[in-house]
């Protein structure tokens, strides 16, 4: 396919955007003077920058090109389901306001789970998690690099080192701080050219004619009874549970918020993420009612965009690329450094380190990170879209240990480290043998019983205290 | 279950409806913060 911008233009276009983020990444690193400045934002993040940090890290690359998709292949459902995944964040808001009750002074999600249940859980999440989160990272700077040259003709692998290498440097630069206002804007660029393509694209169509086309060529789009549809929703939004409770990626954002916003700022998040699918699905049916032939199916958002809005349509392709690859990869940078070195430097490594030290450190960790996040995408290992499916498939096992943790005395570690050996395992052999629609669900579901049995046997008395000696400022009971 | 044009036609309408909502809320909200000093 011919790319959608001249070679000159889109380089011009993606250096400058590079650029703009360096430069903002400077700005606001200005302001960082210390490592809780560095890894949690000085925990003083407002509603306005923090609902839009939420939404801009969940939206990822696929959630407006892979929406589309969905929309082609499963109509309704496909959209809907896709927006369900927001539930994970919306219902995370709640369990937020409890994080921040519990560890004022917290930075991982880590910590939290080696003071709840010790080392040897603590130990297994580590792995789970950061599998997850390398498969993670590696996809999305594979995906930016792929998008780059499918959409403005860029090579792979200059665009990847491009991306990924702007990504770190911004996020050494400023941390959390850096990824949290670049975030902000990168939310308003993502949102305002879905709200523009859509719109104008049925407008110029009609509503008629989108509702009898895709009526005429593939009508089962619009019914609302398909059983593997309503698969996808719940899976969906399962998944997104398990994606979210665990990993550091959010729970940063819920210690860089101000404690008043901390819940709204969630649900907020949560629900602006969700019109998005939602939008960019309709690119599917508005593909099917107009016979859209289309070389790839992530690119029918692209073209409708360029087919009606023309120049315009390119520049606003470029917003919701750049601003969504962007807004995940430097995300993942300061969630996944600041795990590793609150739970491994501060707490294993040095323990006597000053604050300038675990500062340096995590930009140090930030740059190794985005060097071993490179290497592996710059092969473009198959197996990494493998392992993030397996990998997501586990992390649904430790729904059920992160919340009742944060609510009850009674789980022990043996409890949780069953629940989520059971649940991993149910949900690989899910993915393996039966669906992968049905992995995040069997993962879940497993887990679940397993963790309330085990618990019956094994109750402890959780002393919330315990936070306490882990420099909490307060601990409730 | 084949749904009617007016449930397709108003679930668009409300995600575009939202998310124009949406960043006029961003926008407000950080203009209001600022004048707070609550931004970050």
């Amino acid at each position: 396919m011919e790319p959608i911008l001249p070679a000159s233009v889109a380089w011009i276009v993606v250096i400058g955007f590079g650029l703009l983020w360096l430069v903002l990444g400077w700005l606001f690193g200005k302001k960082v003077k210390t490592s809780e400045d560095f890894m949690v934002a000085g925990r003083k993040v407002g509603l306005a920058v923090g609902s839009a940090t939420v939404m801009a890290t969940w939206c990822t690359a696929n959630t407006v090109l892979a929406a589309p998709e969905l929309g082609y292949k499963a109509g309704l459902w496909g959209m809907i389901g896709y927006g369900l995944g927001g539930v994970g964040v919306i219902w995370f808001g709640s369990v937020a306001k409890r994080i921040k009750e519990l560890m004022p002074k917290g930075v991982s999600s880590g910590e939290f789970i080696q003071i709840r249940y010790g080392n040897s859980t603590w130990v297994i999440y580590m792995i789970l998690a950061n599998v997850y989160n390398l498969a993670f990272l590696v996809t999305q700077a594979m995906g930016g690099g792929l998008l780059l040259n499918l959409v403005f003709g860029i090579p792979y692998h200059i665009g990847m080192l491009l991306i990924t290498t702007v990504c770190v440097v911004y996020t050494m630069v400023g941390g959390m701080k850096a990824v949290v206002g670049t975030d902000f804007i990168q939310s308003l660029m993502i949102m305002t050219s879905v709200v523009i393509v859509i719109p104008i694209t049925i407008s110029q169509i009609g509503f008629g004619n989108l509702y009898g086309g895709v009526m005429e060529n593939m009508p089962d789009r619009f019914s609302m009874i398909k059983p593997l549809g309503l698969m996808y929703a719940f899976n969906s939004a399962v998944f997104s549970l398990g994606e979210i409770f665990h990993s550091n990626l959010w729970w940063v954002r819920v210690h860089s918020m101000r404690e008043d916003v901390v819940k709204k700022g969630w649900k907020f998040g949560g629900l602006m993420w969700m019109s998005i699918p939602v939008l960019a699905g309709a690119a599917g049916l508005i593909a099917i009612a107009t016979d859209l032939q289309f070389p790839q199916m992530n690119m029918i958002f692209p073209m409708l965009s360029i087919k009606y809005l023309g120049g315009i349509g390119a520049f606003l392709i470029i917003f919701v690329v750049l601003g969504a690859i962007y807004s995940s990869l430097d995300s993942l940078l300061a969630g996944v450094s600041s795990l590793l070195v609150n739970d491994i430097y501060s707490k294993k490594i040095n323990r006597n380190a000053d604050d300038r030290k675990i500062k340096r450190m995590n930009q140090l960790v930030v740059l190794v990170l985005g060097v071993i996040t490179a290497s592996f995408a710059w092969f473009q290992p198959g197996t990494m879209g493998q392992m993030i499916f397996f990998s997501a498939a586990m992390v649904c096992s430790m729904i059920w240990p992160i919340v009742f943790g944060l609510y009850s005395k009674e789980p022990s570690p043996q409890a949780a480290i069953a629940g989520m050996i059971a649940g991993s395992l149910a949900g690989v052999y899910t993915a393996v043998n039966i669906s992968s629609f049905g992995a995040a669900i069997a993962s879940a579901l497993i887990s679940l019983p397993v963790f309330l049995i085990v618990m019956k046997f094994t109750k402890s008395d959780f002393d919330w205290g315990s936070f306490k000696v882990n420099n909490q400022k307060e601990v409730i009971s | 279950m084949i749904m009617p044009m007016w449930f397709v036609a108003g679930l668009i309408i409300a995600a575009s409806i939202g998310m124009l909502g949406n960043i006029i809320f961003l926008v407000v909200t950080l203009i209001k913060e600022k004048a707070q000093g609550k931004i970050w």
